[in-house]
């Protein structure tokens, strides 16, 4: 994935781990190292295409959201007081993203990408890809909750942000986000049946 | 494994799901684990989170090519460091690229702002901002085809007032559409806006859209156009810094400024245009009132006047052109020597004529036209009588008029260079100095063909003479050379002519407020050379400034003693007459001391005033000289009387 050399300088590869390293990155990013922001890039750019994709539901305004994001978290990069709030300020960049997308979408239904059927047609394109069975129905199972519930729950399952980060990228308080997981994981684990039951 | 299947911990999943992701620590998760030792719902629980965990992480791994999408974004966020911030209007506006900043507030200035930026990214979306708020506005923002920004659009049920500022840009406002404002930038040239273009849209106290380039060269850019489409009852205000303005419609009034730019105001029934040196261009409907002024540029009227049509057009330098339709009632006026009429048969020079009012039958709209040193023309559509400035008198108009006028700048009449300024601010200046030599373009280019041409000529006649001389070449020939010369030397007179207009000498008696033209700089006709305030126009108490002895100043010259001298004083002795006097009249009085010198060669005098003449009469004071070595009648002096 990585296209160009790590800046990693001595004083970096003395913090050791990973997590300490995107700390230093964020950090280099927020002070104008474009190297570091590339690599932060690199890191981050799947899980928020992913997590875009699941709150669009469409390839190709996905991968726009998702440019647009990076733009914007990299512009926005001052006002990020904590670097360890990194990935919270990232997917709540990506999240106010998508829903300018959406409303944008909404209010020109002759927008191609707004067709609502058109998710219906390709529920997942990664999942279509590879002709998985469970993405399909993760798919559809993520298809069943509203369009909040969704994304707290991809970013607590699938970007493993902790509930303090959810609630900062969503914009809500804390206890909030303890409810609508649990609602959400109600509705998940209904759509998703056997998947997660298991034969017991 | 005995806790019963309604465990709280198990019900509230989330204390397990923290531990399933490994956030849970120390007495906490020791806690926990053994409470799982013990607890069906628990561990059960655990287990589909776990799964759940599993089917996202399955998805995860698949993997894409993102560096596609990175050479996307890199250009945008490149120039991070170098740009940063703006404040304008007391707004904070922060970009990397093109930048809108919108505050969508209507009348409810609770709401955030709110910061969009224009991605350059082909059709890259571009944030909406929040839900319509204000009762009176609601924002619709489009940004498509980017870089740059192509339209934002506005939905407004109110009239709002609009105000559009640009510097180095291009202002177009269209206010023909109802029910929605859309501003866009484009440039003339279509290529993408750079971000060195930043757009700021302020709606807290009507709509504001601020237009400027951070770029150095943005002056010689190629023209970026704003266009704005608001309601057709918006009030527009727009300025502009060297840039154009463009206004269409807007019923609720446009003031439309612009330093350098051009303004074109279109459909308004209600408008101000001022412009510094640019030109104006107005096409208005019927019953128009508005007022246009601008320094040196060039203002044109064209569309309808009708009955209750009420228009001012101001110039100093520039040119008039109205062709408006309908029965128009024009005050016109323009200062002598340069005022000039176009007609059929060309361009006639009104002389001293300072006002022409030119009126028709019927119930007339009524327009003003005044300029102190541009080009008035009228194209009469409606049969006009003329009620004509040749009746009044023209130096009492042409005095009303200065008087009206006490600042007056004094432009170039011809394209080319400034040679020389030979005035600095706060110089005084008599009527017919050299201020400012110019070099025609034209005339330089032509002037060094001809002479070249002379060259070549002479040259070869030279040559015709020589070889006749040696018998190789015929009378005939030599002639032929001659008239070739004569010919080349002929052009070189019109181009001394041209010369002569070239130079720039003071049009009255007056002080240099403000100099603008600098030896070396390119003019066109029109450019504002240098600002000239009246002498009479100082205030009365002038006389205590520095510059007292110069307001105290005025031309005289040497005169016979004749009757109309009183008889007490027609002794033998060199007189000298002061005329006119204009404000220096009240500060003069018989007895007084008066100091005078020539010219050049500078000599210098002393002398009395011996008499002050009537308003009415032609001479207003007349000075006895003490010594009078070497004046002859007829000498020109500079007066100064003395303060006491």
């Amino acid at each position: 994935m990585m296209t160009q050399p790590l800046p990693m300088t001595a004083d970096a590869s003395k913090e050791g781990g990973p997590v300490d390293l995107a700390l230093r990155q964020v950090e280099r990013a927020r002070g104008g190292d474009a190297a570091a922001f590339r690599w932060l890039f690199d890191r981050d750019v799947a899980g928020v295409r992913r997590f875009l994709g699941d709150l669009l539901r469409d390839r190709d305004a996905a991968d726009e959201a998702a440019q647009e994001t990076f733009v914007r978290a990299h512009r926005q990069l001052g006002e990020l007081r904590d670097a360890a709030r990194w990935r919270p300020f990232l997917f709540g960049t990506a999240r106010r993203v998508s829903l300018e997308a959406m409303r944008r979408r909404a209010r020109d239904p002759r927008s191609l990408e707004g067709t609502p059927d058109r998710a219906d047609r390709r529920p997942d394109p990664e999942g279509a890809l590879l002709g998985r069975e469970s993405d399909r129905m993760l798919a559809r199972a993520l298809a069943t909750l509203d369009e909040d519930r969704r994304a707290a729950l991809v970013l607590r399952l699938d970007h493993g942000l902790d509930y303090d980060g959810i609630a900062e990228a969503m914009g809500w308080p804390p206890a909030k986000v303890k409810n609508e997981l649990h609602r959400a994981r109600v509705l998940l684990r209904a759509a998703l049946g056997d998947y997660i039951e298991g034969e017991s | 494994v005995s806790q019963s299947e309604d465990c709280a911990i198990a019900k509230d999943e989330s204390t397990l799901d923290r531990y399933v992701a490994g956030e849970v620590e120390g007495e906490e998760q020791r806690e926990l684990a053994a409470h799982l030792m013990t607890c069906t719902a628990c561990v059960r629980e655990v287990a589909r989170l776990r799964r759940e965990r599993a089917l996202f992480a399955e998805r995860a791994t698949i993997k894409e090519e993102t560096s596609m999408m990175w050479d996307k974004i890199a250009p945008q966020i490149a120039p991070r460091a170098s740009r940063r911030v703006a404040v304008v209007g007391g707004l904070v506006a922060v970009a990397a690229g093109a930048l809108l900043f919108l505050r969508l507030s209507g009348t409810a200035p609770t709401n955030a702002p709110v910061l969009a930026t224009a991605t350059q990214a082909p059709s890259a979306a571009v944030p909406v901002p929040s839900e319509p708020s204000g009762p009176h506005l609601s924002l619709k923002m489009r940004v498509r085809e980017l870089p740059g920004i192509e339209r934002l659009e506005y939905t407004t049920s109110g009239a709002p007032q609009i105000e559009v500022e640009s510097v180095a840009g291009e202002v177009a406002i269209d206010a023909t559409t109802s029910n929605t404002v859309k501003v866009s930038l484009q440039r003339t040239d279509d290529q993408p806006i750079d971000e060195s273009w930043w757009v700021l849209v302020d709606d807290r106290d009507g709509i504001k859209v601020r237009v400027w380039c951070t770029a150095l060269d943005c002056g010689h850019a190629p023209k970026i156009r704003i266009g704005l489409d608001v309601p057709i009852h918006a009030k527009i205000i727009a300025r502009a810094v060297s840039a154009e303005v463009a206004v269409h419609g807007g019923d609720g009034g446009i003031v439309a400024k612009t330093d350098s730019g051009m303004l074109m105001i279109g459909k308004a029934r209600n408008f101000v245009a001022k412009t510094v040196s640019g030109s104006i261009g107005l096409d208005t409907p019927a019953n128009v009132k508005g007022e246009a002024k601008t320094t040196s540029g060039q203002v044109e009227w064209a569309g309808l006047c009708g009955a209750a049509c009420e228009m001012k057009i101001k110039t100093v330098s520039g040119g008039v052109e109205i062709s408006a339709d309908g029965p128009i009632d024009v005050d016109w006026k323009t200062v002598s020597g340069r005022a000039r009429k176009l007609t059929d048969d060309g361009e006639r020079d009104l002389g001293k004529v300072a006002h022409i009012v030119h009126s028709v039958t019927g119930d007339p709209g009524h327009a003003t036209v005044e300029t102190v040193s541009g080009r008035v023309t009228i194209d009469e559509h409606e049969p006009m009588s003329r009620n004509a400035g040749e009746k009044s008198e023209p130096a009492a108009e042409l005095d009303a008029f200065e008087k009206a006028h006490p600042e007056l700048w004094l432009t170039s009449p011809i394209r080319g260079t400034v040679r020389k300024v030979l005035v600095a601010a706060g110089d005084h200046v008599h009527k017919g100095d050299m201020l400012v030599q110019l070099e025609s373009s034209a005339e330089r280019a032509e002037a060094m063909a001809v002479e070249a041409e002379i060259r070549a000529a002479d040259a070869q006649y030279e040559q015709y003479r020589k070889m006749e001389k040696l018998g190789a070449a015929t009378p005939m020939q030599v002639a032929e050379a001659r008239g070739k010369l004569e010919i080349a030397r002929a052009r070189l007179a019109p181009l001394r002519a041209l010369a002569e207009r070239a130079k720039i000498v003071a049009p009255r008696d007056g002080v240099v407020r403000e100099v603008l033209a600098r030896a070396g700089d390119k003019v066109i006709e029109g450019s504002a050379l240098i600002q000239l305030r009246a002498a009479d126009a100082e205030p009365a108490s002038a006389a205590s400034s520095e510059n007292g002895e110069r307001e105290r100043s005025v031309r005289c010259d040497v005169v016979e003693p004749t009757d109309w001298l009183p008889s007490t004083e027609a002794a033998a002795g060199i007189y000298v007459a002061a005329f006119p006097l204009g404000n220096l009249r009240r500060q003069v009085h018989r007895g007084q001391r008066v100091w005078m010198k020539t010219d050049a060669p500078i000599r210098r005098f002393e002398g009395t005033v011996v008499h002050v003449q009537p308003s009415s009469a032609q001479t207003d004071v007349v000075i006895k000289v003490a010594s009078p070595r070497d004046l002859a009648i007829g000498d020109g002096l500079t007066c100064t009387f003395d303060p006491k």
